[in-house]
């Protein structure tokens, strides 16, 4: 394919020829003293630096500068027959990129990309450097977001030239992460789970199936994720990657020690990753890790003493440092404390003082409150108060779209509610059931659903299911019918029934007898003293369409009804039904 | 490196809309629509070196932002390099070079070592940039920032949201007290959220029209006699009409320029 060069592309070539540019197309990024430096390597003429400098060919990056992409993709383009001059300045440019930046001298200014570990990889693949190509994954896996992308782009560059294959490890493992540092997680995770599925003792497979690992278990899968957790481990210590190690520690601890049976285990992990963490001086992940740990030794009234003294080096920290997680190390520490009740003032305080933090992202507020709500509750007294701020919580997560902070709020109104108004308690486990159901938290849905059986077959009266049918529309105050539908769609015997002929009711009201009849067929299906007010709305429904017949049979049933009230009023129907069809009596349904 | 001035030619009109920015003491957003094929790499390093040379005794820095650099690819790194050409160090210095790889097998018989990789602890780009802001507030009264982001319509869609989210949560409010951002981009260049509503538009053209023209050779004769490749005045209009003549485009004129002036500076130096 022939490209047209640009104008003065063209005119610098017939002046000067190619090898000035092509030389310094070498490197990713320039200096005047690196491009000096190559140009003197190479005999060719250091003006060049200054007259490309008062021309369009290259462009300013602040400190550094480059050539313009259309020439240095020229110039590129021009490599395979360069080879020898292409080699000599990628060697120089190598030996930069492996010395200390000290070592070369403080006049001298070279790239950030030859002391950032990119331009080893890079330079050293091209020279066929043992171990270069592991820098890559070295960038990948620790380097700053930046290198990151910028490792990513290089190494496309080198595998369109061959000298990576296009399903390397390298190329899947640095495009992987670059797709998880940028928010891209399912991709990201698509592309990981391949590399972590080679299981090479190599870092990049380990460093994949941890956050791959990580992943699984968030999403429940316990085995599949503690497996890929443990080889991940056990590849980084081959390895002798300490800070590899301190991280899936980390991850992995604190898996196992939330569960009884691994919870030694557990521990160890955390206070491994803790130690290592020390050892490194890496201050953020000792934060972290003080956090994790400090939470879970706070669980055991042995060892809470502990957990409080690392959760408040953590809050220090992260006070300190004004990192995003501040609110959440507060809320651990706050209810880690309350467990006690002499600690229950200071968690308050604690608090207290983080929310009226004007900075707080809306989201942090929303869980402190909550946590805070949970802890004024515990004084009988103070109900209203703890309902106020539930309901302040429950506001923003809702407005923010966080569901799985609004099924914990609903939850803890729920138990709120438990021994005052078990109707509305009721009404509020419903709707947690609800929120979990549709974002598909199928361990929050096993809670909820474990709490409403109890609650159900506590009390299985038909006054039970209609107050909490009506405690339901109150708490549900827009769209209750898509969501009185959905319990009426439920498993809950009376309570779906009772919703089902609630339902009925409102649109027959509105004069849509077909979705009347619609909810009182699925009700029908539905045992429970509410099937006798089922039968009879039926009938009312098929009288209201002209269907005497249906009528009559439904009213048949009805009458056979335990409740004498309900038995009578099917009576009364059928009979006036046979002398007086016009006068059944006002066609509103009941519940 | 020190500031390139790169050839001062032509621009006359874009020159005089900087003046009034450098002498007003307001900021606000220009917006430079380029023709497809204009020098932009040349134009920014002049407006640049211009502004530096402020009329009215202002001390510019400016930071530049372009799609292939990635030191000022993400919002954090864009925030960090501003600090940096501003000279104003944040005291949180979250980013460090270490040496993550002594003695570490890399796999199979592969030894790395003494390998340094640039890690970090990834404070947010909001939060350093609240940082920077109280910096700049403090910053000398006469001194004035101008951010200019150059080829933006190559820029990722993340990257100009990420620019936007930068300029709304904090550079715009420091418009109103002199900080200039000058986006330079295809003209027929992305529409979307970068850059923020402009308050002055310019073209920046491929090839000059006939007033452009004639300034273009105004200024190639002056820097001709001010680099002494020529004595008379009458040398300085021939160089310039040649180099007019030869070149297609405006990128042209400024390599035959800079070739003629090197060349013919070194055989006056002989």
């Amino acid at each position: 394919m022939t490209t047209t060069l640009s104008t003065d592309l063209s005119a610098f070539l017939d002046a000067v020829g190619r090898e000035p540019l092509i030389a310094l197309s070498v490197a990713e990024s320039l200096t005047d003293d690196l491009a000096a430096s190559i140009l003197e390597e190479t005999d060719l003429s250091t003006t060049a630096v200054d007259l490309l400098h008062r021309t369009d060919l290259v462009i300013e990056r602040n400190s550094e500068w480059n050539l313009r992409e259309d020439v240095r993709s020229w110039a590129i383009a021009q490599w395979p027959s360069e080879e020898d001059l292409v080699s000599s300045v990628n060697t120089r440019l190598l030996t930069y990129a492996e010395r200390d930046h000290d070592s070369v001298g403080a006049d001298f200014e070279i790239p950030i990309y030859l002391q950032s570990g990119v331009g080893y990889a890079y330079h050293g693949t091209r020279a066929g450097r043992a171990g270069a190509r592991r820098v890559y994954g070295l960038v990948g896996a620790y380097g700053v977001a930046s290198d990151k992308w910028l490792a990513h782009r290089l190494i496309l560059e080198q595998t369109s030239q061959s000298l990576l294959g296009e399903k390397s490890l390298e190329s899947l493992f640095l495009s992987g992460m670059l797709d998880y540092q940028e928010g891209r997680r399912a991709q990201a995770l698509k592309t990981l789970a391949v590399v972590a599925r080679r299981r090479r003792p190599r870092i990049e497979c380990a460093i994949a199936a941890h956050l791959v690992g990580n992943d699984a278990l968030r999403r429940g899968r316990r085995r599949s994720g503690t497996v890929a957790l443990r080889w991940s481990l056990d590849t980084l210590r081959r390895l002798g990657d300490d800070w590899g190690v301190a991280q899936v520690e980390h991850s992995l601890g604190g898996h196992l020690a939330e569960d009884r049976k691994t919870r030694r285990e557990g521990l160890e992990l955390l206070r491994s990753s803790l130690d290592l963490g020390f050892a490194q001086h890496r201050d953020a992940h000792v934060a972290m890790v003080q956090h994790s740990l400090g939470r879970e030794l706070g669980r055991n009234p042995a060892t809470r003493g502990e957990g409080i003294a690392l959760l408040e080096e953590s809050l220090e920290y992260k006070i300190r440092n004004e990192t995003a997680d501040v609110a959440a190390v507060t809320n651990s520490l706050a209810t880690v404390l309350s467990s006690d009740p002499k600690g229950a003032t200071r968690a308050e305080y604690l608090l207290r003082r983080a929310i009226s933090d004007s900075e707080l992202p809306e989201r942090d507020i929303a869980i402190l409150q909550n946590s805070l709500a949970k802890l004024v509750s515990q004084d009988g007294k103070r109900f209203d108060e703890a309902l106020d701020l539930f309901n302040e919580s429950l506001a923003i997560g809702e407005r923010l779209g966080l569901s799985g902070h609004t099924a914990q709020v609903l939850l803890a109104i729920a138990h709120l509610y438990r021994s005052v108004n078990p109707a509305r308690s009721l009404a509020y486990l419903i709707r947690c059931l609800h929120v979990n159901h549709v974002s598909r938290n199928w361990r929050g849905v096993g809670i909820a659903e474990r709490e409403i059986a109890f609650a159900v077959k506590a009390d299985e009266s038909l006054e039970f299911a209609r107050a909490t049918i009506v405690a339901s529309i109150e708490i549900w105050p827009t769209s209750w019918q898509e969501q009185i539908e959905w319990i009426g769609y439920s498993k809950y015997g009376t309570l779906g029934g009772t919703a089902l002929n609630r339902l009925a009711k409102d649109v027959f009201e509105k004069g849509e007898v077909t979705s009347a009849r619609k909810y009182l067929s699925r009700a029908r299906n539905i045992p429970g003293p509410q099937q006798w007010i089922t039968l009879n709305n039926l009938g009312l429904v098929d009288w209201a369409r002209g269907y005497t017949a249906g009528a009559r049979y439904w009213w048949s049933l009805a009458s056979n009804a335990p409740d004498s009230e309900v038995s009578s009023s099917a009576v009364d129907r059928l009979f006036r039904l046979e002398h007086a069809s016009e006068a059944v009596g006002t066609p509103s349904l009941n519940t | 490196m020190g500031s390139h001035p790169g050839l001062k030619i032509d621009w006359r009109s874009h020159y005089e809309v900087l003046d009034a920015y450098d002498q007003s003491g307001a900021g606000g957003v220009l917006s430079v629509r380029a023709e497809q094929g204009a020098p932009v790499a040349a134009y920014a390093r002049c407006i640049r070196h211009y502004l530096s040379q402020s009329r009215s005794g202002r001390n510019w820095t400016s930071v530049q932002i372009e799609p292939t650099n990635s030191n000022t690819h993400y919002a954090e790194d864009i925030v960090r390099q501003i600090a940096k050409s501003c000279g104003l160090p944040l005291a949180k210095q979250d980013t460090h070079v270490i040496q993550i790889a002594n003695q570490l097998t890399a796999g199979g018989n592969i030894t790395v070592d003494n390998v340094r990789v640039r890690v970090g602890e990834g404070r947010s780009a909001l939060a350093i940039l609240q940082e920077l802001m109280d910096l700049l507030g403090k910053w000398h009264a006469d001194k004035r920032l101008c951010i200019l982001t150059v080829n933006s319509h190559k820029l990722e869609s993340k990257q100009r949201s990420d620019l936007r989210r930068l300029w709304d949560s904090g550079f715009e409010s420091l418009a109103g007290l002199g900080l200039l951002l000058i986006d330079v981009q295809r003209a027929s260049g992305t529409e979307g959220n970068w850059p923020p509503p402009a308050d002055r538009s310019v073209a920046l053209r491929a090839t000059y029209d006939s007033g452009d023209r004639l300034a273009a050779r105004e200024d190639l004769a002056a820097l001709a006699l001010e680099t002494k490749v020529v004595e008379a005045s009458e040398g300085s209009v021939i160089f310039a009409d040649t180099i007019l003549a030869s070149s297609l485009d405006v990128k042209e004129v400024h390599i035959r320029a800079a070739l003629a002036l090197t060349v013919m500076s070194q055989v006056t130096q002989r």
